[in-house]
Order: structure tokens, then sequence, then C-alpha cells
């Protein structure tokens, strides 16, 4: 008699034991589950904040150097929306072109006519990139980063194009 | 003894998981204030491109009004300040679908000036705030000792 209690008395603690181990392991992965999830959200939010970063300082910062009388010009070459930054030089001028191509946006510099996209280099990953004059003195930029959000970005010329 | 030796194993095994359930909501703490963290970066740097991109509107024409309230054209005018509209993507549109607003205040001492302040929905919660100036050229006839520029 005082077998049998013992022995049921042992499948408890061991069913118990058990119970605690299959617990501590649900949890274990739960906790995994989640925090693979967030760092995973957190690293594509980072990515998207240093493309949003990206796009307005770059942008920014090679109109602000090429923002001089008749250097600055938008245009449409093969299938893509071009923004070309133009330097007078004294016998030539030199095109940097800024354009979206194959997933990225790209820059090309050239003083020659001629403009084959595939060979600019990349800067940063945006699915759409798109320029265009509002006024003479205000450029809007309409891009679609890699996450497929929109970002509509406003920049000024000090001089006029008209 | 035995059935004593078992007890302190089993003890053993609560205290592992008691400090086990402690490490793990630490550590959800953790992950949840990086999650808030990084999602109010991108909400700061995404209201950061929304005022500069105003700014750069009012920088961009002496009539600064028509210029915002063409490139916003669902913007309200309120005579002395414009209140700007956007969604939750930080797009422009109507009053009535709006998750963030704008309000460019304008007032004039040497230059003209223009506070943009940026709140989310009909919250006072400020999110961002810039001011800006636009600097106008002088015209021929302040250069020539005539009428300045007002």
């Amino acid at each position: 008699m005082s077998y049998l209690k013992k022995s049921k008395e042992r499948t408890v603690d061991a069913l118990f034991l058990l119970s605690l181990f299959v617990v501590f392991g649900v949890i274990s992965l739960l906790v995994i589950h989640i925090g693979a999830n967030l760092y995973q959200t957190i690293a594509t939010r980072m990515k998207d904040n240093l493309e949003i970063r990206t796009y307005s300082t770059y942008l920014d910062e090679k109109i602000k150097q090429y923002d001089t009388v008749h250097s600055v010009s938008v245009t449409d070459i093969k299938d893509c929306s071009v923004l070309v930054l133009t330097q007078h030089n004294q016998d030539y001028d030199t095109n940097t072109y800024l354009y979206g191509y194959d997933g990225t946006i790209r820059e090309y510099v050239s003083s020659k006519a001629d403009f084959t996209p595939e060979d600019g280099i990349p800067i940063v990953k945006a699915k759409t990139f798109h320029v265009e004059f509002i006024t003479n003195s205000l450029l809007k930029f309409t891009i679609t980063d890699t996450s497929g959000n929109l970002h509509t970005l406003y920049q000024s010329l000090h001089t006029s194009n008209s | 003894m035995k059935h004593s030796k078992f007890s302190i194993f089993l003890m053993e095994i609560i205290l592992n998981i008691f400090l086990f359930t402690l490490f793990i909501i630490v550590c959800l703490q953790i992950f949840m204030k990086a999650n808030t963290l990084s999602k109010s970066a991108v909400t700061l740097q995404r209201s950061v491109n929304c005022c500069t991109s105003i700014a750069e509107v009012f920088q961009s024409s002496s009539d600064y009004k028509s210029a915002l309230l063409m490139t916003y054209p669902n913007a309200t005018d309120l005579d002395t300040k414009i209140q700007i509209y956007f969604d939750e993507q930080f797009e422009e549109c109507h009053q009535l679908d709006s998750y963030y607003r704008a309000v460019v205040t304008f007032s004039k001492d040497v230059v003209e000036t223009a506070d943009i302040c940026l709140y989310q929905g009909d919250d006072t919660t400020l999110l961002y705030s810039l001011s800006v100036s636009s600097y106008q050229p002088l015209q021929s006839m302040a250069l020539t000792g005539g009428d300045s520029v007002e």
C-alpha cells in the first residue's frame, strides 16, 4: 500500500516537472519569436529611416551645390525622370544626371551629351523617383522607398530658371 | 532522504523558472522600448522632412502665401497663419482625413519669417517646429536710394 502511494507521488512529481519544462520551452520559443519579429520590424524601420534621410540630404546638398542661373533643369530621357545639374566651364559643360533606374536613385556625370541610365552610380535604393518643376524656383520630388512608402519633398532654388 | 533531495531539485527548477520569467519581462520591456524609439525616430525624421518642405515652399517665392496655397491646395488660410493637413503617410490631404497638422504662422520683423509647427491630429502634441526666414533681394529703387522694399 505504502509502495503504491509512493509510486503515485513520484508520478505526480515527474509530471509536474515535465509540465514545468514544457511551459519553460513554450515561453522560450514565444520570447524568441516576439524578439525576432520586433528585431526585424526595427531593422526595416531603421533602413527606411536611413533611406528617407539620404533622399532629403543628398538631393538638398546636390541642388544647393548647383544653384546657379540655368544650372538646374528637369527632363525625361529613356523613360527616366531626370534632374540635370550643369556646371558651366569655360569651354564645355559638365552634366550631373540624377534619376531613378532599376530600383535605385543613380548619379551619372558626363561632359558629353550622351546618357546611359545603366552606367550611373547607385546612391540609394528607391522603387520610384520622379522630379518636376512646380514653379520656376520650386522642385517637387516624389520618391517611393523600398517598403512602398511615398515621400514628397520640395526644394527651392535661389536662382530662378526662367 | 531521497524525497528531500527531489524537493530541493524541484525548488531549484522553480527558482530557475522564476528568474527566467524575470529575465523575459526585462527583455520584452527592452524590445518594446526599442520598438517605440524606432517608431518615434521615423516619425521625427518624416516630420523634419515635412517642415523642411514647407520651409522650402515658403522661401521659393516673395508671394509665399500664394505659393503655399498652390502647393498645398487643401490648406486653410487663417489670415496670419495657414494650416496644412497631412495623412498618416505625411501626404497632404483634406482636413477631415488628416492625422498630422502643420501650422505656419507668418510674422515680419526685418525679414519675412514663418514659424512652422507640426502637431499630431487635433492634439497640442508638438512633433517638430522650425523657424524660417525669407530674404528677398533689394529692388532697383532701393539700390538707387529710392523706396526700400517693405
